[in-house]
């Protein structure tokens, strides 16, 4: 059997060269620490518009919008049309889950008009037009703090503050907000977990309709009884031209927009395997030097008996030893830099979370990159004449 | 003959079989399941001095109507689509250099001539509709230039439903 070179061999040699052995560990450490910072974007970006998908669930808007809730615009009365006609509406305590809603990005101002100054900045905010009934579609939604708003009430979503770049204490409950010509008091904070929604400013829908002199909605959301179900829906489309509706299931709105959003995922990884490629070959560089510095004594140990490969192991074991301090560190890193953090994206926000599947990525990820950092090393070790490198200075 | 022959021999014979075998009809989509409708649905050829569907849509309530027109929208568990005018251009004409996914939604089209170029055909089984979609019987598809013969039922809205009692598919 080919005998092994002990563990401590290789800790001793990380010990030889402190500052090779630290450098190289952190390295290791920033290249865990972006890998699960681009991991926890991605997911962050995906979960959010999957989060606000839900099988049951259709959007029903203007056909001439090409899919776009801004643009759309269907009539004020297309929600009791709907449910009047369509059987597979699901009713809670009796009342359908309908709900009109007006879309709106505009500019908010913070506090009351007598306390405005002339320098004062308005901040884009996403402000939805909403009934109560919304609460029966957009099942994410939980009252964290407050109560629903009434006339001239808003609440506000967690990471409001954050889409609209403003502090948090400046949309706390009792705050003041102004959008639309119209005064709001703040009265409630929701969450909606893994959702869009969780960056807007819910305020009453009539009120919202008269300050911005539209008398129709965006769109209509529907919640049907059995997930899918959403025939009778198309057909009250295609029955009623006049209304020019179309109906989307939520499902394949957000997988849309998803898929809109690809190629920003593709690109945070692509910068993420550049910076991974450069520490792999900069770890790479290290390490062959410093087989090309033991030479001598690698030779010694073959002549003793050990086999090259034994040698590639104990050098493979070192590599990943430096890549684990190194993960580790990055992976606290990483939990430091993106505790409580969030992303502005367009008209929304969504969180970003160092959770066990970005961890695995970026602790697995800099473990392979820190083995395959030892291939070169390894081939040199592997080509290694004895007799010559004894005779190495 | 060495082993690196016998497997690259295999690995042709497998390539040859593969590629001279036929591959099979792409399975059913469980989700949309094809309605199960009358063979006197399906027209022969084309009825003559059929319509169009703008002059459908000024037609009397409740006359026996045959209305040419190309598919729009088709409903995934009904026997119900719509047909939009032949004038009425999609965004699958030729020469048309926008990349649409879903030409059949005529979003290339003037809004107002669309609303006013539209009809909605139902395919009914006694008094209600027809359940399974339509789409793929008889070749009827999105764009797909039809002829369809039926009953004229209009609300006080102008909306105009054919119920069909006559499908022609141009091939």
């Amino acid at each position: 059997m080919a005998r092994s070179l002990p563990l401590d061999y290789a800790v001793r040699n990380l010990a030889r060269r402190p500052l090779r052995t630290v450098l190289s560990a952190l390295a290791s450490a920033l290249v865990a620490a972006l890998l699960v910072a681009a991991s926890a974007f991605v997911r962050g970006l995906d979960s959010t518009f999957a989060g606000a998908a839900r099988d049951d669930v259709a959007i029903v808007l203007s056909s001439v919008a090409q899919r776009d809730v801004l643009r759309s615009t269907v009539s004020a009365g297309a929600g009791s049309l709907i449910e009047a006609d369509v059987p597979e509406i699901l009713r809670v305590g009796g009342t359908p889950a309908v709900s009109s809603e007006i879309h709106s990005g505009t500019n908010v101002r913070l506090g009351p008009l007598s306390e405005a100054r002339a320098d004062e900045v308005a901040h884009p905010g996403f402000v939805r037009g909403v009934t109560d009934r919304a609460f029966l579609v957009h099942e994410a939604v939980t009252l964290i703090e407050g109560r629903p708003g009434r006339t001239g009430e808003v609440i506000v979503g967690r990471l409001a503050a954050r889409q609209m770049g403003v502090p948090e204490e400046s949309l706390a409950v009792g705050k003041v907000l102004r959008f639309e010509g119209g005064e709001f008091t703040i009265v409630g904070r929701f969450a909606a977990p893994g959702t869009t929604i969780e960056a807007e400013i819910w305020a009453p829908l009539s009120e919202l309709r008269g300050l911005t002199k539209r008398d129709d909605s965006s769109v209509v959301f529907v919640r049907v009884e059995r997930p899918g179900e959403f025939a009778g829906l198309e057909l009250f489309a295609l029955r009623r031209l006049d209304l020019e509706l179309v109906v989307i299931p939520s499902s394949l709105y957000y997988q849309e927009l998803v898929a809109y959003f690809r190629p920003i995922r593709a690109l945070a990884w692509i910068m993420a395997a550049l910076i991974a490629g450069a520490a792999v070959f900069g770890g790479s560089n290290a390490l062959n030097a410093a087989v090309q510095d033991r030479l001598r004594e690698l030779a010694s140990l073959c002549a003793v008996g050990y086999s090259t490969w034994a040698l590639a192991r104990s050098l493979a074991v070192e590599a990943l030893l430096v890549a684990a301090a190194g993960g580790v560190a990055g992976l606290a890193l990483a939990k430091v830099a993106l505790h409580g953090g969030s992303i502005r994206i367009a008209m929304s926000a969504f969180r970003l979370d160092a959770d066990a599947h970005s961890v695995l990525v970026g602790f697995g990820g800099v473990l392979l990159l820190g083995l395959f950092g030892t291939a070169p090393a390894v081939i040199r070790i592997r080509r290694i004449s004895i007799a010559t490198a004894l005779k190495e200075p | 003959m060495s082993t690196r022959t016998i497997l690259s021999v295999l690995v042709l014979a497998l390539a040859a079989c593969s590629q001279g075998s036929e591959s099979p009809p792409p399975p059913a989509d469980p989700a949309r399941p094809v309605a199960v409708l009358p063979a006197s649905l399906r027209l022969e050829s084309a009825p003559s001095a059929a319509l169009s569907v703008v002059e459908v849509r000024a037609a009397a309530n409740g006359t026996e109507v045959a209305v040419t027109g190309r598919v729009k929208d088709i409903v995934a568990t009904r026997a119900v689509f719509t047909i939009a005018d032949l004038s009425l251009k999609s965004c699958a004409e030729p020469g048309d250099t926008m990349d649409c996914e879903t030409p059949w939604d005529y979003c290339c089209e003037d809004p107002a001539r669309l609303a006013a170029g539209v009809a909605t055909v139902e395919v009914r089984s006694g008094a209600e509709l027809a359940t399974g979609t339509i789409q793929t019987w008889n070749g009827l598809d999105h764009l797909k230039s039809v002829v369809v013969v039926g009953k004229l039922t209009k609300d006080d809205k102008g909306n105009a439903t054919i119920i069909a009692s006559g499908i022609y598919v141009q091939s």
